[in-house]
Parts: C-alpha cells; sequence; structure tokens
C-alpha cells in the first residue's frame, strides 16, 4: 500500500477538494460495512442535501475516481488512492500538526514522516496499514488531546515514535482500548485517562498524536 | 543458619518500598547498582531460623530493555542470585499490574505474588478472588496490606514452606494467541538447539526476539547458529506486523494484555461504585484550574519554609553545639604532637569539613527525604506534575521535575537529590542540570549582598533574569545531546493514600545513610584541600594564577579569586570573603558597579558548592558530574566576559 502513496503531488486540496474527499470516504466506509453506496445513503451519510451530494458524485465519476453501476458507486483504483491520500492528509494536519495545514508544502511523504516526524520504516508500514483498515471514516477520529473530559473512546492508532508507542502499550494503552477522558489541565496540559482499570496522565502533545473514535459519554 | 535471597519487583506506586521498609526496618543498605546511579536497597531479616536477604529492584512496569532500571531488573532475575521473586501487586489496578507478572512468568522466575492494596481495593469495591488467580497462574498469591504489615508474615511464611518443599514456583506456561502462539512455538524450536538456551527459558527467548530486543538478540547472535534463528525471528516479527498493522513490540503487548484481560475477567469483581469521598474530593481539588495551583504554591513554600525552619534550627544547633567543641578537642588532641599547620589542615580543613558537611547539609536534606518521601507516597506528586507539565515542557522539561527546580531555590542539594523521581537517566540528568543552575539561597544572599544593596532591586532582579536565560540555553543545548529519545510524559496517576509514619522514617533514615556516605568524605577532602592551600601560603600565588581569568576576562579586581574560589566551599560566606579581601564592608569603595554586578553573576553560575558536586557525584556518577561543573564553570565565565565587555562598551 505504501507505495501507491509514495509519490506525492503536493497538492493543496481546495475545500470542493475537501467535499469530494468525504464522499469517497462515505463510499469507502458503506463498502466496508457491506452496503452498496447509492446517492441517497451518501447523502444522508454526509448530512448534506440530495442535489449537492448528485452532483459532487457526477464530478467524481467524470475525474475517474468512483464508477456508477446500476445507480451504485464503487471507487476505481484512482479514488481509493486519493481516500487514501485524504486519511494520510487529514491524519498529518489533524494529529501531528494540529489545526494547522502544512501539508501543502510537502513533496515527498514518506521522507516527511521520517525526518520530520522521526517514524521509521516500519512505523511507517504500520501506519499506511491502519490508514487502510480503519474503520469508519476518517473524519469521525479525533485527537485524544481534543476529547472532552466523561468522553469515552476508543485508540485506533497512534502517530508517534516507537519509543513511545512501546512505553504506552506497556502502560496498557494499546490499539483498540477503550479510554475515558478523566479531565484535562489548562492552556495544554497533560489530560489524564482511565484505562484498564488505571488513570494515567499523558502530555499534551502525545495525547494530540493518539488517534481516537469517539464513543460519547459514559453510559 | 541458612540464608536465602528474596527479591521484591512491582510496578511503581504499589507499596514494594513500604514491604521492603516493613520486613528490613533498620538493617538496611541503600546504594547504587554496580556501575549504575540506580538506587539499590538490601536490608535483612531473620524469620523461623532463616536469614533472609531482601532486595528491592527498581520499580518497572515492564522488562523492556529500553530503560536503565527495567534492565537492571532483568539482568538480576536472569543471573538466577534470588530464591524466590516476590512480585509486588497492586489489587486495585491488577489489570496493568499483571503485566510484569506475564513478563516474570515468561522469564520463569520463582515467583511468589503479593497481592498489595487489597483494602484500597475493596474500598473501591474491588473484589480479587486470589486463590482463583493463584490458580490460573499456578504460583501462590498472597494479600498484604503493606502499610500496616497486614500478610507480611503469611508472606514470609509461604516462602519458606515453599523452599523447604521445594515446590515448582515458577507460573504456568501462559498461551498467547493463536498467531502469537504459533510462530513463539516455531522460534522456541529453534532456539532449543543454541547454547544460550541451556541458561535462558527458550520461551522467553523467543518472545523476546520477536519483540525485536535488541539485547537479546544479541545473546543470540554470539550464539553458534544464531545468524539464522535470528533471520527466522525478523521473518516471523514481519509477518505479525503485516497482519496487525503494529509493530510487534506493540503486537506482543497487546496480546500480553488480552490474555491479562482474560484473567482479570475471571479473577476481579467490581462489586460497588467508588465511594472513597475524601479521596475524590481531594483529588478534584488539587487537580482543579485554580485551586490545584493554590494547593501547589502553598505546598511548595511550605515545604521550603519548613525545610529552612528546621534545617536552620538543626544547623544552629549542630554548629554551636558540635562544631565548636569538636573543633577545640580536635586542636587539644593534636597540638603537642603534630606542626602548626598540619594541626591547621586537619583541625580547620578536615574537622571543620564535617562540621560544614553536618551543618550545611544534613539538616536540610534529612527534612526534605521526609517531605518528599511523603509527598511521593501519598500521590501528591503527580498531581503536582500534572499541573506544571506544560511549564516545564518549555524549558525542556516535563512536570515531574517541577519539585527538584523549585526545591533549588532554597538548597541545590536537596534538588539534585530529588532528580531521582523522574523516571528515565535523560530526564534526570536534564533536570540535574537544571537544578544547578537554579539560584539558591546563598547565591541570593550575595545577589542582594553585592547588588541589590548597591545598584537596587532591578539590577538584582535582572540577574536572576540573566541566570534564567543561562538555565533556558544550557538545558536546551543538553536537550539536544543528551542520550536518549525525548519522552513525553506518561506517568501513572495513582489513587491518594495516607502516607505510613514509619516508612517515612526508615525511608528517610535510610536514605540519609546512603547519602552521607558519599557526600562527607568529598566534603571534607575539598575542604582539607582548599584550608591546605592556605596554610603553605599558596593563596598569593593563586590570586596571581587566576589574574588572567579575573583581571583579564572578567575585569574583576585580582583579589576577588579568593572568594570566587573559596566560595565553592560555601557560597553564602562568598560576601564575607569578598569584605574580608578588599578590606571593607562597603564593597562599592573597592569595586565599580560593574565589577559587583559580574560578580554576583558569575558567583551565581558557577557550580553551587561543594555539597551540590558531592550530591551530583552521589546521583550521577563522578564523570557526569564533573561535566555538569565544568558545564557551569564555563557559563559562568562566558557570562562574566560578556557582561565585562557590555561595561566596557557602554563605559560604565
Amino acid at each position: 500500500m505504501s507505495k501507491a502513496l509514495e509519490p506525492s503531488e503536493g497538492e493543496r486540496l481546495s475545500k470542493k477538494g475537501d467535499a469530494l474527499d468525504c464522499a469517497l470516504e462515505v463510499i469507502m466506509t458503506l463498502e466496508r460495512r457491506g452496503r452498496r453506496p447509492d446517492d441517497e445513503s451518501i447523502a444522508e451519510e454526509l448530512g448534506k442535501p440530495l442535489a449537492e451530494v448528485k452532483k459532487m458524485m457526477e464530478e467524481a465519476v467524470r475525474q475517474g475516481l468512483a464508477a456508477k453501476k446500476d445507480g451504485y458507486y464503487e471507487l476505481t483504483a484512482e479514488g481509493l488512492k486519493r481516500v487514501l491520500k485524504h486519511r494520510e492528509l487529514f491524519i498529518h494536519d489533524r494529529f501531528v500538526h494540529g489545526e494547522d495545514r502544512w501539508s501543502a508544502k510537502v513533496r515527498d511523504w514518506g521522507k516527511h514522516w521520517r525526518h520530520r516526524h522521526g517514524l521509521t520504516k516500519d512505523l511507517l508500514e504500520s501506519f499506511y496499514k491502519a490508514l487502510t483498515d480503519l474503520d469508519g471514516r476518517v473524519e469521525e477520529l479525533k485527537p485524544l488531546s481534543d476529547m472532552e473530559p466523561g468522553e469515552r473512546g476508543v485508540i485506533m492508532s497512534i502517530a508517534c515514535g516507537l519509543g513511545a508507542a512501546r512505553r504506552l502499550a506497556e502502560m496498557g494503552l494499546t490499539p483498540g482500548v477503550q479510554v475515558t477522558v478523566i479531565r484535562k489541565a489548562p492552556l495544554r496540559g497533560p489530560v489524564e485517562v482511565e484505562v484498564r482499570g488505571t488513570r494515567v496522565i499523558l502530555g499534551y502533545g502525545l495525547a494530540s498524536r493518539i488517534a481516537v473514535k469517539g464513543l460519547g459519554g459514559p453510559t | 543458619m541458612k540464608s536465602i535471597t528474596i527479591a521484591l519487583a512491582g510496578n511503581a506506586n504499589v507499596g514494594k518500598s513500604s514491604i521492603f521498609n516493613r520486613l528490613t526496618g533498620l538493617s538496611q543498605h541503600v546504594g547504587n547498582w554496580p556501575g549504575k546511579t540506580v538506587e539499590k536497597a538490601e536490608g535483612t531479616l531473620y524469620f523461623r531460623g532463616y536469614k533472609v536477604k531482601v532486595i528491592d529492584l527498581p520499580g518497572a512496569y515492564s522488562l523492556s530493555p529500553y530503560s536503565v532500571e527495567e534492565v537492571i531488573v532483568r539482568d538480576y532475575l536472569l543471573s538466577r542470585e534470588a530464591d524466590v521473586v516476590v512480585d509486588v501487586v497492586d489489587a486495585s489496578a491488577l489489570e496493568r499490574n499483571l503485566y510484569l507478572t506475564l513478563q516474570l512468568a515468561e522469564l520463569q522466575a520463582p515467583l511468589i505474588i503479593a497481592l498489595n492494596q487489597v483494602d484500597i481495593a475493596e474500598k473501591r469495591g474491588i473484589i480479587v478472588d486470589h486463590k482463583r488467580l493463584s490458580e490460573i497462574l499456578g504460583v501462590k498469591v498472597v494479600p498484604t496490606v503493606a502499610i500496616t504489615g497486614e500478610g507480611l508474615n503469611e508472606l514470609l511464611q509461604a516462602i519458606v514452606e515453599a523452599l523447604e518443599k521445594g515446590v515448582e514456583m515458577t507460573a504456568k506456561p501462559l498461551t498467547y494467541g493463536k498467531e502469537v502462539e504459533e510462530r513463539i512455538k516455531r522460534l522456541e524450536s529453534e532456539v532449543r538447539k543454541l547454547d544460550v538456551s541451556e541458561k535462558y527459558p527458550p520461551r522467553w527467548i523467543s518472545i523476546k526476539l520477536l519483540e525485536r530486543d535488541p539485547l537479546v538478540a544479541e545473546l543470540v547472535s554470539e550464539c553458534e547458529g544464531g545468524a539464522e534463528v535470528l533471520e527466522l525471528a525478523n521473518e516471523l516479527a514481519r509477518e505479525l506486523e503485516e497482519m496487525h498493522g503494529e509493530p510487534s513490540p506493540i503486537v506482543i503487548a497487546s496480546e500480553r494484555y488480552s490474555k491479562i484481560s482474560e484473567i482479570v475477567s475471571q479473577v476481579q469483581k467490581v462489586v460497588a461504585p467508588p465511594r472513597v469521598r475524601w479521596e475524590r474530593v481531594l483529588d478534584y481539588v488539587t487537580t482543579h484550574p485554580v485551586l490545584g495551583y493554590v494547593i501547589l504554591f502553598s505546598t511548595i513554600a511550605g515545604m521550603l519554609g519548613l525545610v529552612f525552619y528546621f534545617g536552620g534550627l538543626l544547623s544552629e544547633a549542630v554548629e554551636v553545639y558540635m562544631g565548636d567543641l569538636l573543633a577545640e578537642a580536635a586542636r587539644a588532641l593534636l597540638s603537642s604532637s603534630l606542626p602548626v599547620k598540619a594541626v591547621r589542615i586537619l583541625v580547620d580543613g578536615l574537622v571543620m569539613g564535617f562540621v560544614a558537611g553536618l551543618v550545611v547539609v544534613l539538616p536540610y536534606v534529612v527534612p526534605f527525604y521526609a517531605i518528599l518521601s511523603i509527598l511521593e507516597d501519598s500521590g501528591y506528586l503527580a498531581r503536582a506534575a500534572y499541573l506544571t507539565d506544560n511549564l516545564m515542557h518549555r524549558i525542556g522539561l516535563h512536570g515531574k521535575a517541577v519539585l527538584p527546580m523549585l526545591l533549588g531555590f532554597g538548597c541545590n542539594v536537596p534538588a539534585c537529590v530529588g532528580c531521582r523521581i523522574l523516571e528515565t537517566d535523560r530526564e534526570r540528568l536534564l533536570c540535574g542540570l537544571a537544578t544547578i543552575f537554579v539560584p539558591c539561597a546563598a547565591r541570593t544572599v550575595v545577589v542582594l549582598g553585592a547588588v541589590g544593596r548597591y545598584l537596587g532591586v532591578f539590577s538584582a532582579l535582572s540577574i536572576y533574569l540573566v541566570v534564567f536565560l543561562v538555565l533556558l540555553i544550557i538545558v536546551r543545548l543538553a536537550y539536544k545531546v543528551a542520550p536518549g529519545e525525548p519522552m513525553d510524559l506518561i506517568m501513572e496517576m495513582p489513587a491518594y493514600r495516607r502516607p505510613s509514619l514509619r516508612v517515612t522514617i526508615l525511608k528517610t533514615w535510610n536514605k540519609t545513610k546512603g547519602f552521607v556516605i558519599v557526600a562527607l568524605p568529598i566534603i571534607m577532602a575539598a575542604s582539607a584541600a582548599l584550608e591546605a592551600l592556605s596554610a603553605v601560603g599558596l593563596t598569593e600565588q593563586l590570586v596571581q594564577a587566576m589574574a588572567p581569568l579575573t583581571v583579564g576576562v572578567l575585569g574583576l579586581p585580582a583579589e576577588t579569586a579568593i572568594p570566587l574560589v573559596f566560595g565553592f566551599l560555601r557560597k553564602e560566606l562568598a560576601l564575607v570573603m569578598l569584605a574580608d579581601v578588599l578590606g571593607t564592608w562597603e564593597l562599592s569603595q573597592a569595586m565599580t558597579s560593574a565589577q559587583l554586578y559580574t560578580f554576583a553573576l558569575v558567583t551565581s553560575i558557577y557550580i553551587p558548592c561543594v555539597a551540590t558536586l558531592a550530591a551530583l557525584v552521589r546521583e550521577f556518577g563522578w564523570r557526569r558530574a564533573i561535566l555538569m561543573a565544568m558545564t557551569t564553570l564555563a557559563a559562568a565565565i562566558v557570562v562574566g566576559a560578556l557582561a565585562h565587555a557590555t561595561a566596557i562598551a557602554f563605559s560604565l
């Protein structure tokens, strides 16, 4: 998978492009859930008016990102690549750089992850694997540091160096585990979470690199 | 008498050191592990005709090769020196604690589990079926409450019984998930063919190889045929990585945790929601965004106040009642048989050095050890780290470093000692370096006396500003060059507990003992050496020799060499010595404003004092201590020279 993603155009995604990416994400998610995506289900999932989605999907088909058969959509190889790129950019911008959009300046993503963010080759590969295997839309992920006290979530991926990832795992923060945010210190201070019956505090920087899928408040 | 050795292993904050102190009391020896600067505590006790040697292993969450402590624990266990390993497990955090237990089981250590803090667990409605746990793991499990000593007799009983009956004490082999287990088995059959499997458990080697443990890989590669096994291990690890999309150490960690979840679901019952009101209130208040900081500041101010109030009282008492008497007695004893100069070196140097060590160091270190022990055991330290992590991060340190740093304002000695609360070697080093730049009370005296008095408050404040700038730059630089990976804060937030008086006293006593053994000789030797220098009349030469630096680079009067050099002994005396060599207390008559400023600046930056150096040696070893001292010296000279140059440029 990494090979397909390696050569980067470093394109700056326009707002319109973003919306299109989201629609492609939805197609991939619906396919994963064993549903056949059509205009209605995409619109429902995105929460957007049907007319707008129809127009967007026409554009997607025109660009060769999706194919339409009997009213149902399917991702093309090009579309799949686009979704993965979108996920990579999303994770990069959301988890690694906070809200800033730096990705437009990056030419070679493999190099960027390795040199700028210290992801080793092994880690990078598993990162790409996690992107492909992601259950649900990437937009559903958020940094642990953005969760509110009382919120629960499942750790999906950890975008940090192997040393920190290992220590997190030893403390019980492994991918797939459920965490509850207890409290957050003011001014980007550490986040306290409950995991496997123990409480652990994590520095803000680290917490912002842990991608979590929210499960809502405590039950 | 037959003797046995037991080792205590466990996570941090599980009451391991409480058990150790309960078991061994005053018969302890606290030193460092050979070649490491990690504390090693040993003690002995007598039980039913056995002499029991107890080793308190460093707290560890895992047995990975990436932290000094964990490697020490691992190497010790592999040496098979201990007849029994007591794994101290916190019953109120069973899931996380069993992670280490599983690794001890993999290592096939002769194991007994002390299921500790069962009282706290019960209060939180967590009931652990220790009999069932014992069945599953295949090792004896004894419930204990370390704080009161409950269950410790049964623990010793169980150990002795097991040894007498010759019962197999290693845990039942646990099987992991199919994908992982298959690969372990395959690798194990190959590992069995190597020599190394006679020395270490082959299953353990196999798991470690799959985890890509570099130390075990090295062991294997040294064997005949090891290279092929390594290749196979790498291939199998890759397969796991491809399957799970995670690095293999994470895959194995997840695997252990899923096994643990399975065990926990069978042995643990949560019967009632937490109802420990006071604990929850305290937790809420001490981490509150406003109240928390108020409490933190009061705690630190109170702590400084206490340390210095009691320290001051003790210090005076020791100096008046002991120092003078001792010096007189020594003088009387020696003056008849030895030449005058020798008496001077021995009495004013060695004996007074001993007194200075007791006066300057002990009175401040003892209350500090006690308070630190209370803060640590109660769980407050973690809250302080939580509140200050953000701020400390900007310097390149993290939350836990706040306590030593702030203590540094009082005295650098306890501050250096306090650095050991940090987890990794790298963090300790950075924190130690930061603390010795924090202007202590003695340096404040110099700054106020030389600059505050003659140049005004703002000039004095500007010295602090410069010192902090230097601190920031040096620590930032060290951050780049220090070995190890920079680590964000990952720390357990322990529940609040009432610390035990007995354990606090024991800890304080034993740590003080350990400190005195290392620090006092250094202070005495340095004191004697400097006294010898003046006794044989070398001070004039010293002033001459230092002139290029003092006069040339720093632009100070040549005589200031004396307070600068002797300030190393006791910095609060630097001002007195300065007045002494200048022949006047009106410092502004003998020195220009710029000179006073430079003098105070240099005094504030270079290596605080011999006692701090001694503390550094104890905490970081000779090589690093000297390197750190030299760093401060270099920084002091550079800053002093800059100040002098600025003064010339603006003809101040």
